[in-house]
C-alpha cells in the first residue's frame, strides 16, 4: 500500500507541470469566450447558465476533462527511452498491480483537481460576469438588481455546478462515473506499446461509448434493463481493460 | 549517473508532498463551495412588510410560496411561509413531478355502425395500395388492398390511453353514439397481404380531431363531449355523449384498462371483404359511473380535498354546481351553490391556501377589467361548510396587480376572514438597442405579492410580500426566458414543503 502510494506521488511529480500548463490553457479557453459573452449588450437579460452554453464552456470543459486525464500518463511516456525516469520505473520492485493502481490514483488526483479547478474558476468568473452584464445593460435599462443572492443563484444554478457538486445520490453516481472510468481507461491504453495500443484503444472507446450510455439515462429509472445492461458491459469492459493493462505490464518486463 | 546531492536526498524523503498539497487543495475548494451551495442561499429572499392593519388581523393564514430556477432535477428552489404573520424562509428540494393517472393521448374517430357494416362492405369500391413497414435497412414494403364506401350514418368512437406515473397503461375504447349526417362521407378500410403485421389491416374508420368538422352538418345540432379529470388515485373521464350510445352524461370511473397486445388479441366480430377482423365499433374495457351529469354540464375542475375529491362543474344556465366524492370515488353530497353567473362569462379558480377549499373568481359582467365576486367554499366532512363571497367591487382595480384575476385566496383556521392574493407588478422600461438606433420597450415585471385580510366585506389589513425576483426583470422587458420562477405551491405540495420548515 505504501509502495503504491509513493509511487502515485512520483507520478504526480512527473505531470504536475504538464498537467498545469494544460488545465491552465483550459482555464483560459473557458474565461476568455465567457467573459466576452457576458460583455455583450444582447445577452444582458440571460442568465449565467446560458452565457456558459453561449460561450461553449462545459464543452469546452469536457475536452480539457478528457485531455487531463492524457496528461496524467506524462510519467507513462517518459518511462519509453533512457530518460532516467525511465531507469527509476523500470528498477521499482513492486508487484505489476501496483504499477497500475499508482497510475489509476494519479489520474483519479488529476481529475479531481480539474474538477474542483473548474468550480473554482466558475465561482471566481461569476462576480466578473455579472459585473460585465450589469456594465452592459446599463445602457439599456434603468434599474439596477440588487447584489443579495446573485451569486448564488447564478453560480449554483448552472448547470455544470450542479454536476460536479452532487447534493442528490444519483447526480452523486454519475460524479462518480465521470471520476472513475476516465481514470482506469487512460493508464490502461497508455501502458501499452505500439499495436497493442491501438487495440487497447478500441476497447476503451467501446467502455467509454457505455459510460456515456449510461450518462445519458441518469433520470432513467436503475431497474431498466438497459441501464442494467450498459452498467454490466462498462464493467466487463473495465475489467478486460485493466487485465490488459497488467498483461502489457508483463510484456514489458519481459521485454526488458 | 549523476550522483544525488544533498537536497535532492532530503526531497525524495518527502515524494508525497506535491501530491498531498494538491489533494487537501482539492479537497479544501470542494468542502467551501460545497457549503456555500448548502448554505449559502440568500436569507433574504423573501421579506413581509405589513402597510396597515392590527398584527391580530394575520393570524389563522398559512401562505406559501417559491422561487425556483434552472431544469430540473437540477433546480434550485427556496421556499416561504407566512404563518400568523411571521415570515420563514428555507432551502427546499426542486418540484417533484406530478405522479398519478394522466392522460397520454386520445384518437377519435369515426366509424360504420355495426348493423351497416355488412351491407357497406358487400359494396365497397376496392384498389390497390401498398405500404412500407419498419425503419431504415429493416424497411418492407407490403401489398395489399383498400376499401372504400359512403354512408351518411356514422358512428363517433374515441380511444382514451392513459399513463400512470409517466408510463402507459393502457387504453380504453368509448362508442359515444351515432349521428346522421346531412351528406355522406367516405370510410376507408385496409387489408394487406398476409405476411404483414396485423396491425395494419384496418376495418372502415376515418379519423377526425377535436370533435365533426364545421362541414359535416348533422340533421340536429348534436354535439358531444369527453374530458380527462386527472386524479392521483383513479382515472376518471368526463363524458356527453350523443344519442344511441350505451353511455349516459357524467363522471365516469375508468375501471379496466387494456395493453396493445390485449387490444390485438380482441376476437374478431365482424369481416371485411372476407377477412375476420374486429370491429371499430366495438367498444372495449370498461367504465363505472360515478356522478351521472345533465346535458350540457361541464367539468371546471375536479380537486382533491381532505377525505376525498370535490368536483365543480357548471351548467348551461350558468350555474355551479358542487360534488363531492369520499375516498372510494362514492359521492357523499351534491348541491347547487348560490352563485348565479352570465353563462356568457367566464371565470377561475385561483389557487387556494388549505386543502379542504375551493376557490372561485367570476369575471365582472359590467366591466371585464375590474375583479368580479370570489367565492371560497370550505368542505368538511362530505358537506359544504362554508361558502364565503368576496364581492369585486371591493377589490381596487389597481394597475399594480397585472390583471382583475387572483392568485389565489382564502380562509382563516376558523372562517371569520379571508385573505386575497394578487400579484404585485410594476411597469419597467428600457431602451434596447436595434437596427440603428434605441427602441423604447416595456413590460410588467413581478415583484411578488399583495396581501390583504377581508372581514365583512372590508379589508382590514394589507401587507406585501416581496420575492426578489428582479433577476427576470430584464429578461421580461427584452423578451427572454424566466430566470426564476415565483409560484404559490398547491395544498398537496404544501404537505410536504412543512417539514422543512419545523
Amino acid at each position: 500500500m505504501k509502495q503504491t502510494l509513493r509511487y502515485t506521488a512520483w507520478c504526480w511529480r512527473l505531470c504536475r507541470r504538464p498537467l498545469g500548463m494544460w488545465l491552465a490553457l483550459g482555464a483560459a479557453a473557458q474565461a476568455v469566450p465567457l467573459l466576452w459573452a457576458a460583455s455583450r449588450p444582447a445577452n444582458a437579460a440571460y442568465s449565467y447558465d446560458w452565457l456558459q452554453n453561449s460561450a461553449g464552456t462545459p464543452f469546452v470543459f469536457a475536452v480539457f476533462y478528457l485531455g487531463a486525464a492524457v496528461a496524467a500518463q506524462w510519467p507513462v511516456r517518459q518511462a519509453a527511452g533512457r530518460s532516467r525516469a525511465a531507469f527509476t520505473i523500470l528498477t521499482f520492485r513492486m508487484p505489476r498491480r501496483c504499477l497500475l493502481a499508482g497510475h489509476i490514483l494519479n489520474t483519479l488526483l488529476a481529475l479531481f483537481a480539474a474538477m474542483a479547478g473548474e468550480l473554482a474558476l466558475l465561482f471566481a468568473l461569476c462576480p466578473a460576469a455579472l459585473a460585465l452584464q450589469d456594465a452592459a445593460a446599463a445602457a439599456s435599462f434603468a434599474f439596477a438588481l440588487p447584489a443579495a443572492g446573485r451569486l448564488w443563484w447564478a453560480w449554483a444554478g448552472s448547470y455544470t455546478v450542479q454536476l460536479l457538486l452532487p447534493v442528490t445520490v444519483p447526480v452523486a453516481a454519475m460524479w462518480a462515473l465521470v471520476l472513475a472510468v476516465p481514470a482506469v481507461l487512460a493508464p490502461a491504453v497508455a501502458l501499452h506499446r505500439g499495436a497493442h495500443r491501438l487495440a487497447a484503444a478500441v476497447l476503451a472507446l467501446a467502455a467509454a461509448g457505455c459510460w456515456v450510455g449510461l450518462l445519458y439515462r441518469n433520470g432513467e429509472p436503475l431497474c431498466s434493463p438497459l441501464t442494467l445492461g450498459l452498467a454490466a458491459a462498462l464493467a466487463a469492459l473495465l475489467a478486460l481493460t485493466a487485465l490488459s493493462a497488467l498483461w502489457a505490464l508483463r510484456r514489458a518486463e519481459i521485454a526488458r | 549517473m549523476p550522483q544525488k546531492t544533498n537536497a535532492e536526498k532530503q526531497k525524495n524523503r518527502r515524494p508525497y508532498r506535491a501530491a498531498l498539497v494538491v489533494l487537501a487543495a482539492a479537497l479544501a475548494v470542494y468542502a467551501a463551495l460545497a457549503a456555500f451551495r448548502l448554505a449559502g442561499w440568500p436569507r433574504g429572499q423573501f421579506a413581509f412588510t405589513a402597510a396597515n392593519g392590527s398584527e391580530s388581523a394575520w393570524q389563522g393564514f398559512t401562505l406559501y410560496t417559491a422561487v425556483e430556477s434552472g431544469r430540473s432535477p437540477f433546480a434550485l428552489r427556496l421556499a416561504a411561509r407566512l404563518q400568523d404573520g411571521v415570515l420563514a424562509t428555507c432551502s427546499v428540494p426542486p418540484q417533484s413531478a406530478q405522479s398519478g393517472y394522466s392522460y397520454a393521448g386520445v384518437r377519435e374517430f369515426l366509424t360504420v355502425p355495426a348493423a351497416d357494416h355488412q351491407a357497406l362492405d358487400a359494396a365497397a369500391a376496392k384498389t390497390e395500395i401498398s405500404s412500407t413497414s419498419g425503419a431504415f435497412f429493416l424497411q418492407r414494403r407490403f401489398y395489399g388492398h383498400a376499401y372504400l364506401t359512403e354512408t351518411d350514418r356514422v358512428q363517433v368512437m374515441e380511444e382514451v390511453t392513459f399513463q400512470e406515473n409517466g408510463r402507459v397503461i393502457g387504453s380504453v375504447r368509448l362508442d359515444l353514439g351515432t349521428v346522421k349526417l346531412l351528406e355522406p362521407v367516405t370510410f376507408y378500410a385496409e387489408l394487406y397481404e398476409d405476411a404483414a403485421p396485423r396491425r395494419m389491416d384496418s376495418d372502415y374508420s376515418l379519423n377526425i380531431d377535436n370533435g365533426l368538422p364545421q362541414s359535416w352538418p348533422g340533421e340536429t345540432e348534436e354535439a358531444y363531449r369527453l374530458q380527462f379529470l386527472p386524479a392521483e388515485d383513479a382515472a376518471l373521464i368526463a363524458v356527453d355523449p350523443l344519442p344511441g350510445s350505451p353511455l349516459s352524461c357524467g363522471v365516469y370511473r375508468v375501471t379496466e384498462l387494456l395493453t396493445e397486445a390485449e387490444v390485438a388479441a380482441l376476437p374478431a366480430d365482424t369481416a371485411v371483404d372476407g377477412t375476420p377482423m374486429t370491429a371499430l365499433s366495438t367498444p372495449y374495457g370498461s367504465v363505472e359511473l360515478i356522478c351521472p351529469l345533465a346535458a350540457g354540464e361541464t367539468v371546471c375542475r375536479l380537486l382533491p380535498v381532505e377525505g376525498g375529491h370535490a368536483l365543480l362543474t357548471r351548467l348551461t344556465t350558468g350555474a355551479f354546481r358542487l360534488y363531492l366524492f369520499d375516498g372510494g370515488w362514492q359521492l357523499q353530497s351534491e348541491q347547487t351553490l348560490p352563485i348565479r353567473q352570465d353563462p356568457a362569462a367566464s371565470y377561475t379558480m385561483p389557487e387556494r391556501l388549505r386543502g379542504d377549499e375551493l376557490v372561485l373568481q367570476l369575471q365582472n359582467e359590467q366591466d371585464p377589467e375590474a375583479p368580479g365576486d370570489t367565492w371560497v367554499l370550505r368542505v368538511s366532512g362530505g358537506q359544504l361548510a362554508e361558502s364565503i363571497c368576496l364581492p369585486g367591487a371591493a377589490l381596487p382595480a389597481a394597475d399594480d396587480t397585472g390583471g382583475p384575476w387572483l392568485a389565489a385566496a382564502g380562509l382563516n383556521a376558523d372562517a371569520t376572514a379571508l385573505l386575497t392574493v394578487q400579484t404585485a407588478c410594476h411597469t419597467e422600461t428600457a431602451r434596447l438597442p436595434g437596427a440603428g438606433q434605441t427602441l423604447p420597450a416595456s413590460a410588467l415585471v413581478e415583484d411578488g405579492y399583495l396581501l390583504r385580510v377581508w372581514q365583512g366585506g372590508v379589508c382590514t389589513a394589507a401587507g406585501t410580500l416581496a420575492a426578489n425576483v428582479q433577476a427576470n426583470w430584464r429578461g421580461d422587458v427584452w423578451g427572454g426566458s424566466r430566470q426564476l420562477n415565483l409560484s404559490l405551491p398547491a395544498p398537496g405540495e404544501t404537505a410536504a414543503l412543512r417539514r422543512y420548515f419545523e
